[in-house]
């Protein structure tokens, strides 16, 4: 039987690739062309750079392609889409289904059904009705939408790759201590595990999201301004990532 | 509109002399808001963006092709047939301009003059039938590695056998001269193959897989997070895989299983 290990199963199609190419960073003569990709380590309390580390130049340092985005972003908002919009047609509106008037000798003109589209009341036509509205989108897409969100917040300053995501308390007061230290408004923090300090002390914040690293989508990402990651959410995300 | 608002907004446009601007910092002192210098600068700038955010995703230009709207007036061009021309049978409504296929146009179709006949049987399986002399040859030839444990992936990934459907059988064919010592898991195995697989000091285990179970063993790279492993569900799997005498991987566990009501 094959294993499915809780810490070997999430990088299981990564696990192969690797065996089949090893990973750029164990790579004894580099590409002349390849120049490293560095990021400061912060720490997340006072944001004072601690070391350097090197990203992944697939994953942190792609082209930065709109249309990849707004597809991928398309794509994630078809499929959030409740589609329980509904109306009813003729055969659906009660009411009577009597003749409205003989079908002839009135002097008028001939009237069948009371709940037509065109009588008040009456039906609607080629209405909305409860439906999927869940679009395709190739997983090379999406994968590649990932890599440019992150590659994205990257060219722009906007990504905080930090050692530890610890906080002193849960308390809210603490969290936006240190947002408003660092000027930033608009966060979204990618944790490496579930955090339940950083959980209650951010839910109340409308603007700070908090996610765990394999929920990292392309969507989250870009709805903040700032991303704030630990080093081993960016450890999965390349490996995950890694082409 | 606050004072200081209207003076960030103007200041954008370049309507409000610098000097008089009140610092961003004194604004937000001012609105009393705890939020950062970029925060109110996005929020209050009337620049055009110069970074990719959610507000300024397009596709490519013509990436996507407008939809064709027939029948919606001669200025359009498809107003008069909706290009489907005059008259005939592709002019009409339904099926498309063709009949289905098996359509005798109203004569009863074959398909209705003959009587039913058969039936599908839903437990029925397709095994991969394997035999030892083929796999004493694809461990001969180095093309399976005896010493590791064998399962229907190397199997397959060595074109031992060519497709999996619901899983192999281990036939006896050519037993006299089997003599490898292997540790195998197939779906199902003979009383022979198992008798000359033991004979000479290997082992066989009976692994139920489901269709799930069996591209998760093949295509494991397929998978972000495999799936756990099915157990069977049905009475006739459960007894096959308790038994010992299939060599079953559940033999000896019927307690897991709920064999024991």
């Amino acid at each position: 039987m094959y294993s499915t290990d809780a810490a070997e199963a999430p990088l299981a199609r990564t696990s192969q690739k690797q065996t089949l190419a090893p990973s750029p960073a164990s790579h004894k003569v580099a590409s002349p062309f390849s120049t490293p990709l560095q990021a400061w380590i912060r720490d997340f309390k006072s944001n004072e750079p601690k070391e350097l580390i090197q990203l992944e130049r697939v994953v942190f340092g792609a082209p930065l392609r709109r249309d990849i985005l707004h597809r991928v972003v398309v794509w994630q908002r078809d499929a959030e889409r409740q589609g329980t919009h509904s109306t009813k047609g003729r055969s659906e509106v009660s009411g009577t289904t009597r003749k409205a008037a003989p079908q002839k000798g009135r002097g008028a003109a001939r009237v069948g059904s009371l709940r037509a589209p065109q009588r008040r009341g009456g039906g609607i036509v080629f209405g909305p009705k409860p439906r999927d509205h869940s679009s395709d989108l190739p997983r090379k897409v999406q994968d590649m939408g990932l890599r440019v969100a992150l590659s994205t917040k990257f060219a722009q300053d906007q990504l905080v790759i930090v050692d530890d995501l610890s906080l002193d308390s849960h308390r809210t007061k603490e969290f936006e201590a240190i947002k408003d230290r660092h000027g930033w408004y608009s966060v979204l923090v990618v944790a490496s595990k579930e955090n339940e300090k950083l959980w209650k002390a951010t839910r109340n914040l409308q603007q700070v999201d908090v996610a765990v690293m394999q929920e990292a989508d392309v969507l989250r990402l870009l709805k903040r301004e700032i991303v704030i990651m630990d080093r081993k959410a960016v450890r999965y995300l390349e490996k995950k990532l890694r082409v | 509109m606050s004072m200081q608002r209207l003076a960030v907004r103007l200041s954008g446009l370049g309507l409000y002399p610098a000097g008089a601007t009140p610092s961003l910092a004194v604004a937000a002192a001012a609105a009393g808001r705890t939020s950062g210098r970029t925060a109110l600068a996005a929020r209050y700038s009337t620049a055009a963006p110069s970074q990719l955010d959610l507000s300024n995703l397009h596709d490519n230009p013509g990436s996507k092709s407008q939809r064709i709207r027939v029948g919606r007036g001669q200025g359009s061009g498809k107003g008069n047939t909706a290009a489907r021309g005059h008259k005939g049978q592709k002019a009409r409504a339904g099926n498309g301009g063709q009949p289905k296929p098996g359509f005798e146009g109203g004569q009863t179709r074959l398909i209705d003059r003959l009587p039913k006949r058969g039936f599908k049987n839903p437990e029925h399986k397709d095994f991969q039938p394997l035999n030892l002399d083929r796999l004493q040859f694809w461990i001969e030839s180095g093309r399976i590695d005896a010493t590791q444990p064998i399962t229907m992936k190397h199997l397959l990934d060595s074109r031992c056998i060519h497709k999996i459907q619901d899983g192999v059988k281990l036939l006896g064919d050519g037993k006299a001269d089997f003599k490898t010592p292997i540790n195998i898991e197939v779906s199902r195995a003979s009383k022979s193959a198992i008798k000359a697989i033991e004979a000479c000091g290997g082992k066989i285990t009976s692994v139920y897989y489901n269709q799930l179970g069996l591209r998760a063993l093949t295509k494991p790279h397929k998978f972000e997070e495999l799936p756990r492993p099915a157990r069977p569900m049905k009475k006739k799997d459960i007894a096959f895989y308790t038994d010992e005498t299939n060599r079953g991987y559940l033999a000896g566990k019927s307690e897991i299983v709920g064999m024991d009501h």
